[in-house]
């Protein structure tokens, strides 16, 4: 019981942290970008074309894991640097629930965020077309109506494809950032080594060797539910030939990966020596 | 009677860099001082003590617990840390109140003992701003009321006194006292010797991580006793002064510098010195200016004692 009630005083104090910090910002800021650029393309080309592109390459791919890795980064690292975590470590609770309660809140801010980006995403491609319907009473009314319409257009999957995508990207990065921090003082500048060099080079060989990174399952989640997804990614010749999985078998091992990545980090935190300069 | 802080062979090294060295120490109820320069191993010896840190060698036992991590121990524990670090969006109530909340309080309770805590710690006028508005003594205080709000056996304090105004030193003091006096033993690190003194008799030395004395502080100043005692004086006849003074069985030597007109004095005995001093000034008619003794500071002590 004391465990789960220092778990929620930590997600409690994670998130005020976290509404109160400059990090938001910055990651508000970065969700918006691929709004802004689907708006400007949504007003040249039909969305059903701008949306796999900006979701896939864009959100998936840069935005999610910046935001997801700026936020789970602060799990830890930002009470070392405050010098706070000793009003913690030095009190009668389970390390493990100040990482899980922060790591909750944490994840809970990073997939707002990535949902926002992606919807916004479809929104803004969407929107200057349904504004092309030109009404001038009652524009925004049905102008919304008409976007309704162009995203039930939209091919079967894209918009639910890409919404669950981010979802899942948000959850693992802010893990992944959030538990690096637990070994590692520098945390944000490792998770974005590791996402954007380590995982970027894994995920865009060809080969099995993508199968190790979590781009290759969000990309396996995606083109499973969204056809159109899985062309686009055929085009690329250094994607083929490594065999995609199937939506459930992807979000299998992203949960199994999640699984056990979490435990390494809740066992980390307990054992771990954190020293601060005075 | 039991000993609370028990360490046999401690030790800790930073890379290469020695924290600790064997330090075997035994500390009892009550208060006690942990005094030595600034990089003597207090604050890596608190942090073992808090369970901060393992020791890379010896053992630890903090009432009886091996500290790292221990759940058991920190229900017993209060620790005042020495970095200025707090929740500045939190108000003062709210801070302690949430510490409080982590010992498995509820808010009611919580909030009682972090209200009657900041109460005493005078800051009862305050507790309701957010403290990164408050002063470095405030914060300070703020700290403190964290650390004893939940009543535990032990209070360990890493340089409570930096940052407070006279006024707040006296009342924090007293605070102390008054938490020495309920049966709450106290552990406060400083590197001001007379701080301490006023609080306790009894001191642990720590100099180079190593302990260098332990015992009540009388005990430790003989130790300073047997070497002399600087005074560096200015007057307008220093000659006649020093001429003088050298007739005093216990002044070890005279030094006159000729560019300055200071004069470098060594006693065995500063208290017959101050003592003798007004007596010869009048009868010499030396006009003293100035009088400084420069090796009245725990460096100095440590100096002499590591030889």
């Amino acid at each position: 019981m004391h465990f789960l009630k220092t778990a929620w005083l930590m997600s409690r104090l994670q998130m005020r942290s976290l509404v109160l910090s400059r990090r938001l910002l910055i990651c508000v800021l970065l969700a918006s970008a691929p709004i802004a650029i689907a708006w400007f393309a949504g007003g040249h080309q039909h969305a059903t074309d701008i949306v796999p592109f900006i979701g896939m390459f864009l959100v998936l791919q840069v935005v999610a894991p910046l935001i997801s890795l700026t936020v789970g980064s602060s799990v830890v690292t930002e009470e070392l640097e405050n010098r706070t975590i000793t009003y913690i470590f030095t009190r009668p609770t389970d390390r493990a629930a100040f990482f899980l309660g922060r790591l909750a809140s944490s994840t809970v801010v990073s997939t707002i965020l990535v949902t926002i980006s992606s919807a916004g995403v479809i929104w803004a491609a969407t929107y200057p077309q349904a504004g092309q319907a030109n009404f001038k009473r009652e524009r925004i009314r049905r102008g919304a109506h008409e976007m309704v319409e162009i995203v039930r257009d939209l091919p079967e999957g894209l918009a639910t494809g890409l919404i669950a995508a981010s979802v899942v990207a948000a959850i693992m990065y802010t893990l992944i950032s959030a538990g690096l921090g637990v070994f590692f003082r520098r945390a944000m500048i490792l998770s974005l080594v590791y996402t954007f060099a380590i995982e970027g080079f894994l995920a865009n060989i060809p080969g099995s060797t993508q199968k190790l990174s979590v781009q290759f399952y969000l990309r396996s989640f995606l083109t499973d539910v969204h056809e159109m997804s899985a062309s686009i990614l055929s085009e690329i010749p250094m994607l083929t030939g490594t065999t995609l999985y199937t939506a459930p078998e992807a979000l299998t091992r992203l949960a199994a990966a999640y699984s056990v990545f979490l435990l390494i980090s809740a066992l980390g935190i307990r054992t771990r020596q954190y020293m601060m300069t005075s | 009677m039991k000993p609370i802080i028990k360490a046999t062979g401690l030790g800790r090294w930073y890379g290469e860099v020695i924290g600790l060295n064997d330090l075997n120490v035994e500390i009892l109820p009550g208060i006690t001082g942990l005094v030595g320069p600034n990089g003597a191993g207090k604050s890596t010896f608190m942090k073992l003590l808090v369970g901060e840190m393992r020791p890379s060698s010896g053992s630890l036992e903090v009432l009886g617990h091996t500290p790292f991590a221990n759940q058991e121990l920190y229900r017993q524990l209060g620790f005042c840390p020495q970095q200025d670090a707090l929740y500045d969006h939190m108000t003062g109530l709210q801070f302690v109140t949430h510490c409080m909340r982590l010992a498995n309080l509820n808010h009611t309770d919580a909030k009682a003992m972090a209200t009657r805590a900041l109460q005493r710690v005078h800051l009862e006028n305050a507790m309701n701003r957010p403290v990164s508005g408050y002063s470095k003594g405030m914060r300070q205080r703020t700290k403190l009321a964290q650390a004893f709000a939940h009543t535990p056996k032990l209070i360990i304090a890493d340089e409570p006194l930096t940052g407070l105004d006279p006024v707040a030193r006296h009342q924090v003091l007293d605070l102390y006292r008054e938490l020495g006096d309920s049966g709450t033993s106290l552990i406060i690190s400083s590197h001001v010797l007379h701080e301490v003194q006023s609080l306790t008799p009894r001191i642990v030395l720590i100099h180079r991580g190593r302990l260098l004395a332990q015992g009540p502080v009388e005990d430790v100043r003989q130790l300073l006793s047997r070497h002399p005692r600087k005074v560096h004086l200015r007057a307008r006849e220093p000659r006649a002064l020093a001429r003088a003074l050298l007739e005093l069985p216990h002044v070890h030597s005279a030094t006159l510098e000729e560019a300055t007109g200071d004069l470098h004095i060594e006693t065995r005995d500063i208290r017959a010195f101050h003592s003798d001093l007004p007596a010869l000034a009048s009868r010499t008619r030396s006009g003293i200016e100035s009088l400084e003794s420069s090796d009245a500071s725990l460096d100095a002590v440590f100096d002499y004692l590591v030889g």
